[in-house]
């Protein structure tokens, strides 16, 4: 007997609609200053090599394996399935002893509302949540540690604190009643509780003896405000396919799925078709099936238990229905491989869930690269949020034509070109299309890379024939 | 569109022919390539008529169709309609010395008519078209007006020329 993925949810949405529109991080790797990238349903990343693209995402990712790991990892996981470092020292700028570092991420939301986590680290002590700044409309909320307890509870909204405290009144009330310790007398606190890599508010209770503190608890119950929670909500729907991809498999093991997928996505993609064939839902199937045969990679996609524990892919090598010949995803070109999870990925990301993918284009051919822009297209009307960082002029090249033809709106398409000083700090230009799909002085680069290419190449190849051609006349009069 | 003291030079399609492919010819691709990436690296912008970009669709080579889309996406292309002057195309008929000349200029007239609408500047290698308009650039103010420069010829400094913001020069003017 084999066993189907196990679907935990449907994904139907991740909650709230309130989208984050702006990342910004400071004092990470080459970030030095406030970098800010505003995100649209489709963001694409470009610029040179190590000129700070991933560093961008990587904060947010790290986040996101924080709040993906089965355990408490401390402030920040470093080192995960998304983001792996060794040390802290590989992103923050290098420390002698007992030296402070601060680094920062903020979010920003479309209703304005803005979250901003800034961490320290010291040299063999860690990293520390420093404080978490929540910033709406009407308030800023500031948690931090060393605040008093009155100040604390002034950040938490008043219908909350009463709750949380009666709740806590009628326990120590209970404890009371039941005579548990007579001779203690209870209070409550307020205080900051790290909660994975966030700050929040939390209340506990303390008994007292003797009018000294003898006992207080270890877990005191902590109160997330909506804006955190729908902050961990999008870093935990983060969709993530590295530039990376693995090596294909003959058999992908059987995952769960839900509405968010720990770790990188490539691992869910075998288990995600599999899902959607139990279900009979056909139209994700097909709609896999019509990308990647839009891309020219193949024209037929099924998954197959192979145990309990194993998921294989097959695709056709043949586009005529008749001449199907299945074989083994691990038997035909990386291109599929490569690709086939940024589709899955695609269509299975519910509207408002962000896909980050590095390198989309990796092992497809230029023209499959133009066709990629249309996979996105669709994505992003379906209201997928694509943040892709790419070093692909065709792709770039395909979106443009899709605005310029009005099958993408100009309006959900953002531009951030990243280069370095010559001091190597980051800096970042951003740009958005035209209804023709131009961009005006964005600097991007690589296409004045292939047009001089071009230049040189017919420099260098009619000079060559001009001089083959004098040759032969020389030849040729020598002769005569 | 080009900015702030850049100008917006007509690019006849024989420019686009001659920088690669066929009708391509070593040195004189490479200064019509030169040119055109000068162009875009001093900032300047193109004009281009719904006349001027058919020409350019069936002749261009595959460098200069980069070098259009680049153009096009960096908003350096400045779009505008044919614009058809009658009292020229009259007045050339007229004092044509003979039908090929007139039937010349008469085909290269749109470049000076496209130019009439930016900054008077034509761009073009075809040395029968400036020798026949400058024949007649004493009678006809639209071309006398007209600034036309030959990327092919170095001894015009076309490159200089670019660099220094493509200035509406006397001594380049059709009616010098």
């Amino acid at each position: 007997m084999t066993s189907e993925p196990s679907r935990a949810t449907v994904p139907k949405g991740l909650p709230g609609d309130d989208q984050i529109t702006g990342i910004s991080v400071s004092g990470y790797k080459s970030l030095d200053s406030d970098a800010f990238i505003e995100l649209k349903p489709l963001t694409l990343l470009a610029g040179a090599n190590s000129s700070g693209k991933s560093s961008m995402m990587q904060p947010l990712l790290m986040m996101k394996q924080t709040l993906d790991a089965s355990f408490d990892p401390g402030a920040l996981a470093i080192s995960g399935p998304n983001v792996k470092f060794t040390s802290v020292g590989q992103f923050v700028p290098r420390l002698s002893q007992g030296e402070l570092s601060r680094f920062s991420v903020g979010v920003t939301f479309a209703s304005d509302s803005r979250v901003m986590l800034k961490f320290t680290y010291r040299r063999n002590r860690g990293i520390k949540v420093d404080s978490l700044t929540c910033r709406m409309s009407d308030r800023e909320l500031v948690f931090q540690s060393g605040l008093s307890s009155a100040a604390v509870r002034e950040l938490v909204p008043i219908d909350v604190a009463e709750e949380y405290e009666s709740s806590l009144d009628a326990f120590t009330g209970r404890l009371k009643e039941e005579n548990a310790f007579p001779e203690w007398s209870f209070g409550k606190e307020w205080t900051v509780k790290r909660e994975r890599c966030f700050l929040v508010p939390a209340i506990k209770p303390i008994a007292f003896l003797n009018e000294q503190p003898a006992w207080t608890s270890a877990t005191p119950r902590p109160y997330t405000p909506p804006i955190v929670e729908q902050l961990k909500e999008k870093v935990r729907g983060i969709i993530h396919l590295p530039g990376l991809r693995g090596n294909p498999e003959r058999a992908y093991p059987v995952t769960g799925i839900g509405p968010s997928f720990p770790g990188v996505f490539q691992d869910y993609a075998a288990s995600v078709i599999s899902l959607w064939q139990s279900e009979k839902r056909w139209e994700k199937v097909k709609s896999v099936t019509e990308h990647l045969a839009a891309l020219d990679l193949t024209w037929g996609v099924r998954a197959r238990s192979t145990s309990d524990t194993q998921v294989e892919l097959k695709v056709t090598r043949s586009k005529l229905r008749a001449d199907r010949n299945w074989v083994n995803v691990a038997d035909v070109g990386l291109g599929v491989s490569q690709t086939l999870p940024v589709i899955v990925a695609l269509i299975a990301a519910a509207s408002g869930q962000i896909v980050f993918i590095e390198q989309p284009e990796i092992h497809l051919h230029p023209r499959a690269q133009f066709a990629l822009a249309k996979v996105f297209a669709d994505a992003v009307k379906r209201g997928v949020r694509i943040i892709a960082e790419t070093h692909s002029s065709t792709l770039l090249l395909g979106v443009q034509t899709l605005v310029a033809q009005g099958a993408l709106s100009a309006s959900d398409v953002k531009l951030h070109w990243f280069h370095r000083t010559e001091h190597g700090n980051t800096r970042i230009s951003s740009a958005d299309l035209s209804s023709s799909g131009s961009f005006g002085d964005w600097p991007q680069d690589f296409a004045d890379v292939a047009l001089r290419s071009e230049s040189q190449y017919l420099d260098a190849a009619e000079s060559k024939l001009l001089d083959e051609s004098r040759a032969e006349d020389a030849k040729a009069e020598e002769e005569s | 569109m080009s900015g702030r003291g850049s100008k917006d030079l007509v690019v006849d399609a024989c420019v686009a022919a001659r920088s690669g492919g066929d009708e391509a010819v070593y040195p004189a691709s490479k200064y019509c390539r030169d040119f055109l990436l000068g162009l875009k690296d001093f900032g300047h912008g193109m004009v281009l008529n719904p006349s001027l970009k058919q020409e350019w669709n069936n002749h261009q080579s595959r460098f200069a169709r980069m070098w259009r889309a680049s153009m096009v996406a960096t908003k350096r292309v400045r779009f505008v309609e044919d614009l058809l002057i009658a009292q020229l195309r009259d007045k050339i008929a007229k004092i044509a010395q003979k039908e090929g000349d007139k039937d010349a200029m008469l085909k290269d007239c749109h470049l000076i008519e496209a130019a009439s609408q930016a900054d008077r500047s034509v761009i073009s290698v075809d040395e029968r078209a400036r020798t026949l308009f400058v024949s007649v650039a004493s009678e006809l103010h639209a071309v006398r007006q007209t600034l036309w420069v030959n990327p092919e010829i170095p001894g015009e400094n076309p490159g200089d020329w670019l660099r220094s913001g493509a200035q509406y020069e006397t001594e380049r003017l059709l009616g010098y």
